[in-house]
């Protein structure tokens, strides 16, 4: 290291006289840390939980057999596998797998049926099954599996949560009926993606999934090279119409894309974290070179040089980075443990089951999080530094000189504001579909936003001031000082008031969405009562109605007419979409909102086999009325022409509807999701719903449902999605709320020696309690002026903007006045904070041993 | 018996262990009595009977001079006693959506061993595939007759026309590990009955037995696909045909089984049981088929065999590697070679199955021959107590 001793031992004395500010220094750089490492472990263990579990599904398979809703005719495996040998050269190994879910005492799980024998030719860790049975020589086990009835196999530590031993019967809930099981065996050890497995037969897995003479797909291996590519050629050749080889992280991929359009919700609020988080790092490593100016200029006056003051300062804003962006990424993992389960939570209700049991830390963000952490404390004080020690030793001495320049740099950032301001409204208006632009434009705004607030802090004191110079000179003084101490406070209220602005535009944006969410579910919900066989998941073989069990719920008493659907997942010539097949009553029409397509011709056309799409998916696809999309139906793929757009808020990808009749018919599948029940005249819902479940009683638990009551479920689903959103902009709020009292109390402390002066020439304790008060409020409520505009162009861009090119959603705008007084609240919260330690010290503090400093 | 004890062995991966089945063993079909054997009825599937199996080995010669050696086994295992379709899990009734059945519901299962032993190449290659009698995946039929499992078969040739044992033309399909074998068969005997009228006992304990025919002479010849390539190919296999339902005495461990066509027309069928002192067991026994095709019935004293070398496998298991088999009676001493050394099984439990050079004299005149030889229980774990007893 360079540098006499002496500057060294000045620099580390500085910091141990003043362990408050270096504590809150830590504390901004870590909270910055940590909620980027946070949000990071969230979105990238659930990833990295839903890869585990398909690869655990899937296993060795390099391809994979896919047919329809329905999947495919068995026979297609027997061919594959009892086909005569060609050469002698490499053959792909097939294995059968039949696939659903199920519940198993209050759990999701993924029952897999398999052949044991086939999976471990596939080379499978399933194979343990059997592998486990030689080498142990525990064949009672393939014994049970083949000869127990509801014989299923499942990971030990799962079992163990389970409370299901070895040889304990189980009760398996397959979309409401209730079979009996036995845990014959485990599965060898808990590798992740084992937790929601449970293995049974292939025989078994038909019988409780109603899939007799179908199998979900076939897994295959495919040997490597010229032999595994002309293989497979010719498999292509003789796959039946409507059955599809793809390679096995297809699946991965696909399910991987469900889930992209929550972790763009996530990105948004990493990037602003990471946004708040820069700022406050700046703002406490900043003042602590400003704070010292006296002190750098008395070593400059006696001689230490330029060079020597810059190396001693960004040292020190080095080891300070580091230290921070350590405590970041611990605390970050902390909190990141706790952020996984919302997540998790969030894709489980949506997409999937995903038990996420280990948490990941991608390496990716160790360096983003170090980085943001140690560059921000480098760029914080080497801005500072190069001022402090670079000016001339009496000057550094004058904080006037200082604060000139803090007003002049201000002035300036109120024009980069409106550069920025203007920069985003360009950036929305020259694109037209790019999310990544919409986010963009929203940094610049925030960006915009912490610009402007420093000049909006000094203007509006200095009008203030102004005003109250009248009335009293006490307040006169309060706003004048803030006015005139922009060095050190100004990065933190431009931090408070970025948070506060983010936090205004998503809660209006949240708000917002769950108001049109509401108005839709009320326009739409039009039957009166509803019924669906329960399970996650959408278009799943085990969500169906069964047959006599829908004939007995039509046929009961004051049931006047239904709509039935059947909801699956096709392929189409633009990747797999969800396709709604529905018979709708008569009273169903008026549900659809139709935003596009002839209204007189929509339905004759929809009759006719024509297809609508929601308007999230027309979006996604860029299609439109009169357009045509190709559907991969049982017998092969097909045409279908585009009559409609209409309105929903589904799962973010959107979905088609197609007409019940001819969905039975192109895809030979008569399986029923959903009815809705419309009641005769004066039939209570509430009265209906009891007679129902008696109808449906001992044969299939469904879940029957009153509108009114699908309709809060709805909003309850809404709200735990976006739980983690309000975690966020708390966090980012509660960041730079902690970032403003650590600024306000290190100027506080710092300015002591002026109040004592006041105290001396006659302000009362309780005066200078008062004006130390008055000074914070004052200045979060700048940020909040600042931040109210703001926040409503910010909400205006995520509604109008982030959301429509991201899930192609309309939402209504809709204010509230919660969503103000929450910000209101915060920024009150935060300069009370700030201010009651600083302003005890002022009411109670020694006078004449604060003055015998100077 | 050969393959018998392998099965027994193999089935105890299979089939459940020891105490739990000895309790479901008389519900299983029982090799008592010597019972007069039928066919085409007998070429096909036992399913009251525990185990059984169709065994073929054969030496193989291509147009351009290479020699090979193949082995193709397909076992039947019941997993319980009963119908080979069984109905419907008791509980359930019928007339009720999503109460039926399961086609791949299944009692009886499958197994095939394929092997080759390519002299050029100096390569052992082997492979193992397994199946549930169910759907077609795999399964046994006595005529026409076929057995085979996923693409690997042993049938009728359906060109033939002809389903008795003695005249019938056969086809033989496997491929695996590079290899890939397409033969017809004509038998060049009639079926032989082992032990007593084709009643071969193992141990003391009654149902301790099967029933066992060979067809020692099979004229074979078709391709043989090596990476990709075909090779026409002739040469001279044996069938073995055996089930039941017991398995190996308590004191026996292993055995060594040999196969041997000799030059001259005539054909030996020895296996030497072996009990945990390493002493021959009394239950070994064999039959001896002169040239005209007359059969004698061979116990234990009727051949002396002797050990000349030994070859140790990767993992340990020592095997005997070269013999030294005299027959009094027929004035036989021969000296059997394996061709290569390595042809063991590593399945579970593993063991050696090879094709063997025979050179020797017969009353003093020379004598040769070629054939098969099967070595179990010599990996440790005893073919006895891995047994399905």
């Amino acid at each position: 290291m360079r540098g006499p001793p002496t500057l060294w031992a000045a620099s580390l004395r500085h910091f141990l006289r003043q362990p408050a500010q270096l504590a809150l220094a830590l504390v901004a750089l870590a909270a910055g840390v940590a909620t980027i490492v946070a949000v990071n472990i969230a979105t990238a263990s659930s990833r990295r939980a839903l890869e585990l579990s398909m690869r655990a599904v899937n296993g060795p398979a390099t391809q994979v057999i896919t047919g329809g809703p329905q999947g495919l005719d068995e026979d297609l495996y027997v061919r594959l596998f009892t086909r005569t040998p060609l050469s002698g050269t490499p053959q792909p190994v097939y294995a059968p797998v039949v696939e659903g879910y199920v519940t198993v005492r209050g759990r999701v799980m993924q029952l897999i049926g398999v052949d044991p024998f086939a999976s471990a030719a596939l080379g499978g860790r399933r194979d343990t099954i059997t592998a486990g049975a030689v080498a142990d020589r525990t064949s009672s086990l393939l014994r049970s599996w083949f000869l127990e009835p509801g014989a299923v196999v499942m990971a030990p530590g799962t079992a163990r949560q389970l409370g299901i031993g070895v040889g304990e019967p189980l009760t398996v809930d397959i979309g409401g009926v209730q079979r009996s099981a036995t845990l014959i065996g485990l599965l060898n050890g808990d590798p992740p993606g084992d937790a929601t497995l449970l293995l049974a037969d292939i025989a078994q897995a038909q019988e409780w999934l109603g899939m007799i003479g179908r199998l979900t797909r076939i897994d295959l291996r495919s040997p490597r090279g010229p032999a595994g590519a002309a293989a497979l050629t010719e498999l292509r050749r003789e796959l039946p119409p409507g059955a599809q080889l793809e390679p096995a992280a297809g699946e991965v991929r696909e399910t991987l894309d469900m889930t992209s359009a929550f972790s763009t919700n996530l990105t948004a609020m990493s990037l602003l974290a990471l946004l708040v988080s820069a700022l406050l790092i700046y703002g406490a490593v900043s003042f602590t070179v400003i704070q010292r100016r006296r002190n750098i200029a008395v070593l400059r006056a006696i001689g230490a040089t330029r060079r020597e003051m810059l190396t001693i300062l960004l040292t020190e804003a080095a080891a300070l980075g580091a230290a921070g962006a350590g405590l970041g990424v611990l605390l970050g993992t902390v909190v990141g443990h706790s952020l996984v389960r919302l997540v998790s939570q969030t894709v489980n209700d949506l997409y999937y089951v995903v038990a996420v049991q280990q948490v990941t830390l991608p390496a990716g963000t160790l360096i983003e999080a170090l980085g943001t952490g140690l560059g921000t404390a480098l760029v914080a004080s080497l801005l500072p530094a190069i001022e402090v020690a670079g000016s001339a030793p009496q000057l550094g001495l004058r904080r006037s000189v200082l604060e000139g320049r803090a007003a002049t740099a201000a002035r300036r950032l109120s024009w980069l504001s409106l550069a920025l301001a203007l920069a985003a409204c360009a950036l929305i208006a020259g694109s037209s579909r790019s999310v990544f632009a919409g986010f963009a434009a929203l940094f610049l705004l925030l960006c915009s936003v912490a610009a402007v607030t420093p000049w909006v802090l000094r203007a509006v004191a200095r009008l203030g001031s102004k005003a109250l110079s009248g009335f009293s000179s006490v307040g006169r003084l309060a706003l004048e000082d803030v006015a005139n101490s922009l060095s050190r406070t100004g990065v933190a209220v431009a931090a408070l008031g970025m948070a506060i602005a983010a936090m205004i535009g998503v809660s209006i944006m949240v708000e917002s969405f769950r108001v049109s969410l509401h108005h839709w579910l009320t326009q739409t919900m039009r039957a009166d009562i509803y019924v669906a066989a329960p399970g996650p998941g959408v278009g799943r073989p085990e969500r169906r109605i069964e047959p006599a069990v829908l004939a007995a719920l039509l046929a009961t008493p004051g049931v006047a007419d239904h709509s039935a659907s059947r909801s699956v997942v096709v392929r189409s010539s633009l990747g797999e979409i969800a396709l709604d097949a529905l018979r709708l009553a008569p009273g169903s029409y008026a549900g659809i909102d139709l935003t596009a397509g002839d209204p007189r011709a929509v339905w004759s056309d929809y009759d006719r086999g024509a297809l609508l799409l929601s308007d999230s998916l027309a979006w996604r696809l860029n299609l439109r009325p009169g357009g045509r999309l190709s559907l991969a139906t049982a017998s092969g793929s097909r045409e279908f022409p585009i009559a409609g757009i209409y309105h929903e808020y589904g799962g973010g990808l959107g979905s088609a509807m197609i007409s019940l009749e001819v969905y039975r018919r192109l895809w030979r599948d008569d399986a029923v999701t959903a009815v809705g029940l419309y009641l005769g005249p004066g039939v209570d819902a509430a009265r209906e719903v009891p007679r129902l479940e008696a109808a449906a009683g001992g044969h299939q638990a469904l879940l029957i449902r009153s509108n009114a009551d699908i309709r809060a479920t709805s909003l309850e689903i809404f709200d735990r999605t976006f739980i983690i959103t309000r975690v966020l902009y708390w966090l980012a709020a509660g960041i730079a709320a902690i970032g403003l009292v650590s600024a306000l109390l290190a100027w506080e402390l710092d300015r002591t020696h002026e109040l004592s002066v006041l105290r001396a020439l006659g302000l009362t304790p309780r005066g200078a309690a008062a004006l130390v008060t008055a000074q914070t409020v004052f200045m979060a409520g700048a940020a909040l002026l600042a931040a109210i505009p703001a926040g409503l162009i910010i909400a205006v861009v995520l509604t109008k903007v982030v959301d429509r090119r991201a899930f192609g959603w309309h939402i209504e705008m809709h204010l509230h006045g919660a969503q103000f007084l929450n910000a209101l609240a915060l920024a009150l919260a935060a300069a009370l904070l700030a201010g009651l330690y600083p302003a005890w010290r002022a009411a109670v503090g020694p006078i004449a041993a604060e003055m015998r400093e100077e | 018996m050969r393959a018998g004890m392998l099965a027994a062995v193999a089935a105890a991966a299979m089939i459940p262990a020891a105490h739990a089945s000895r309790a479901q063993q008389s519900t299983y079909a029982q090799a008592l009595l010597p019972e007069p054997l039928e066919f085409p009825r007998d070429q096909g599937a036992h399913p009251d009977y525990r185990q059984e199996w169709w065994y073929l080995t054969g030496n193989l010669d291509s147009v351009s001079g290479e020699r090979f050696g193949f082995e193709l086994t397909l076992f039947r295992f019941a997993l319980a006693p009963g119908a080979l379709t069984p109905g419907p899990p008791p509980v359930r009734v019928r007339s009720r959506p999503g109460t039926e059945s399961s086609a791949w519901r299944a009692r009886q299962i499958y197994l095939g061993h394929f092997a080759i032993t390519d002299l050029a190449k100096n390569r052992f290659r082997f492979t193992v595939k397994r199946a549930r009698g169910a759907l077609g995946l795999a399964g046994a039929q006595a005529d026409p007759f076929r057995v085979w499992v996923g693409n690997w078969q042993f049938r009728e040739d359906a060109a033939s026309g002809a389903s008795a044992a003695d005249h019938a033309e056969w086809r033989l399909q496997a491929a695996g590990h590079g290899y890939g074998l397409s033969l017809t068969a004509q038998p060049l005997m009639p079926p032989v009955l082992n032990g007593d009228r084709g009643l071969s006992r193992k141990s003391g304990e009654p149902g301790n037995a099967t029933y066992y025919y060979s067809v020692p002479r099979v004229s074979v010849q078709g391709t043989i696909v090596r990476d990709g390539r075909p090779l026409q190919v002739h040469g001279l296999a044996w069938l073995d045909r055996e089930w039941g339902s017991g398995s190996l005495g308590p004191q026996e461990i292993g055995w060594d089984w040999f196969g041997l066509q000799l030059r001259d027309g005539s054909c030996l069928m020895f296996y030497s049981l072996r009990d945990r002192a390493g002493t021959e067991d009394r239950y070994s026994a064999g039959t001896w088929v002169d040239s005209s095709g007359r059969v004698r019935p061979l116990s234990r004293g009727d051949v002396s065999i002797q050990v000349l070398a030994h070859w140790t496998g990767a993992d340990g298991a020592r095997y005997p590697s070269k013999w030294r088999l005299t027959m009094p009676a027929t004035g036989l001493d021969l000296t059997i070679r394996p061709v290569i050394a390595d042809q063991e099984l590593v399945t579970s439990p593993r063991y050696w199955e090879g094709a063997v050079d025979v050179s020797g004299t017969r009353a003093g005149r020379p004598l040769a021959g070629r054939g098969y030889v099967e070595l179990v229980g010599y990996d440790g774990t005893s073919a006895g107590s891995a047994g399905i007893r």
